[in-house]
């Protein structure tokens, strides 16, 4: 028996089972060509990887109107774009500083990376249900939730590491939302009694490939052995969550990565009379790619089609993957 | 029951806590109790307001129900920035409307001068209808009583 034996999602990594940075461009190749047989265009990919990532705002209509915030937008800086698919949200050059604005103090605006907004959309919550956000801090999903529901329900948000915690709830208490509880569990042992939900976000850590334009295009390569690490905790906690859902409850997952591993990989260990993988509705004017079948020689439940990737260069964001399944 | 639960015990709408906050600012309580829930924090004098409700018993320890309405039992307490922003946009008395210009200076921290006002204590500042925060009335004096984590550094010259 190891000394994780009891732990549901199984080992953690630590930071012997990383490898160290690299930077694009590192003679060992780039860490993205790994995804050369299921991107369309991996030098595009990689190129817009090295770029600095665009900004991304959304209005906080719990506190206020949209229209004149949005006006306030368009005046501070007049290259901001709607986003697609994404009602009062507004995409922004790099290096636009949306949190110096006295609005983003105020708590009318909330800066978030837009390849994130969609995703947390996707949960679908409405006023007055039970919706848990299993992996919340720093917040940034489960204000969305909030909004979406008008903050007229619950919300739990679950977050396991107290560094996190802070940041959590700062920006609830910014944005006078009302309807969460925070918490402090374990995701992937998190007691029954704390359901049932009828919606659940499993925005699960992962080897975030998808953020390193955050950090001037710096990505770190990641091991097989850290890889499958991840995968064991991603698949313990979208289990929880599907344990913690009503029957015919929905269950979004996501994460930041483009490791299959950690996406279809994950999603194929979860049993089809568990849950199923539903189609999603694309907005206009937002380019996706569907989740992949196989990936080095295995093939995954066939129902990984309906997940949807975002590349980096598909929409000039950071890269994302979601998936919502259906509790049975 | 768990011990980590009973961090926070659901209570009775506090009517006389509402009453207090209507007479000071002129928040309905009607509007403040409606939907919500209140819980008190085990151990202190801590009023939280939430729309959420969770059953215990709940292994996990709760850091937040909601938000805070108050940190202790007036007069020594007041409600703070989060309830306000939430619902400061009722508040009839007692209530400052910054220009542009105050605030940048209230986002600050900075004291804003020549506020001339009739009613003394705690004031609401708003600025377009959205709440800011609190301010103590000292004279024709305001000052910021924003947490440190909501001010904005002043734009450099």
């Amino acid at each position: 028996m190891n000394s994780h034996a009891d732990d549901p999602c199984g080992p953690r990594p630590t930071h012997d089972d990383t490898l160290e940075p690299t930077h694009p461009g590192d003679a060992a190749g780039h860490p993205l060509e790994r995804y050369a047989s299921i991107v369309d265009d991996l030098d595009a990919l990689i190129e817009t990887s090295r770029r600095p990532l665009p900004r991304a705002v959304w209005i906080n209509t719990l506190l206020t109107p949209p229209e004149p915030i949005a006006a306030a937008v368009l005046q501070r800086c007049p290259d901001a774009r709607p986003v697609p698919g994404v009602p009062h949200a507004f995409r922004l050059p790099a290096g636009t500083s949306p949190g110096t604005w006295p609005e983003f103090a105020l708590g009318l605006l909330h800066a978030q990376e837009q390849a994130t907004l969609w995703p947390a959309d996707l949960v679908g919550a409405q006023p007055g249900e039970r919706v848990l956000d299993l992996c919340a801090a720093p917040g940034n999903k489960t204000l969305r939730l909030a909004v979406a529901m008008r903050d007229s329900g619950t919300i739990v948000a679950n977050e396991r590491y107290h560094a996190r915690l802070p940041a959590l709830r700062h920006n609830l208490e910014r944005l006078g939302v009302t309807s969460v509880a925070v918490v402090d569990g374990d995701g992937c042992s998190l007691p029954d009694e704390l359901g049932p939900f009828d919606r659940a976000l499993v925005d699960v850590p992962c080897t975030c490939e998808g953020t390193g334009r955050k950090t001037g295009g710096r990505l770190r390569a990641t091991s097989t052995r850290e890889r499958d690490m991840m995968s064991s905790i991603q698949t313990g906690l979208l289990r929880r969550a599907l344990r913690l859902v009503r029957p015919g409850g929905t269950v979004v997952y996501a994460t930041c990565t483009y490791a299959p591993e950690e996406n279809e990989g994950v999603l194929d260990r979860i049993s089809p009379e568990l849950a199923t993988i539903e189609p999603i509705d694309v907005p206009d004017g937002m380019r996706t790619a569907p989740g992949v079948p196989e990936w080095q020689g295995q093939r995954y439940r066939d129902d990984v089609a309906h997940a949807v990737r975002i590349w980096a260069h598909h929409n000039d964001t950071g890269g994302f993957f979601v998936a919502r399944l259906r509790r049975l | 029951m768990s011990r980590d639960y009973a961090a926070f015990e659901p209570i009775d709408v506090p009517h006389d806590l509402l009453a207090w906050i209507e007479d000071l600012w002129g928040i309905p309580a009607a509007a403040v109790a409606s939907g919500n829930r209140f819980y008190r924090r085990s151990g202190r004098d801590e009023v939280w307001i939430s729309h959420a409700v969770v059953h215990p018993p709940i292994p996990p320890r709760v850091h937040a129900i909601g938000t805070r309405l108050i940190d202790r039992a007036p007069p020594a307490g007041y409600p703070g920035t989060a309830f306000l922003r939430r619902y400061g946009h009722l508040a009839t008395r007692r209530v400052v409307d910054l220009d542009d210009a105050q605030l940048t200076v209230f986002l600050s921290g900075a004291t804003l001068r020549d506020v001339p006002g009739d009613l003394p204590g705690y004031h609401i500042v708003r600025y377009r209808g959205a709440t800011v925060g609190r301010a103590i009335r000292r004279g024709d004096d305001l000052e910021c009583e924003l947490p440190r984590t909501l001010r904005l550094r002043a734009p450099t010259p």
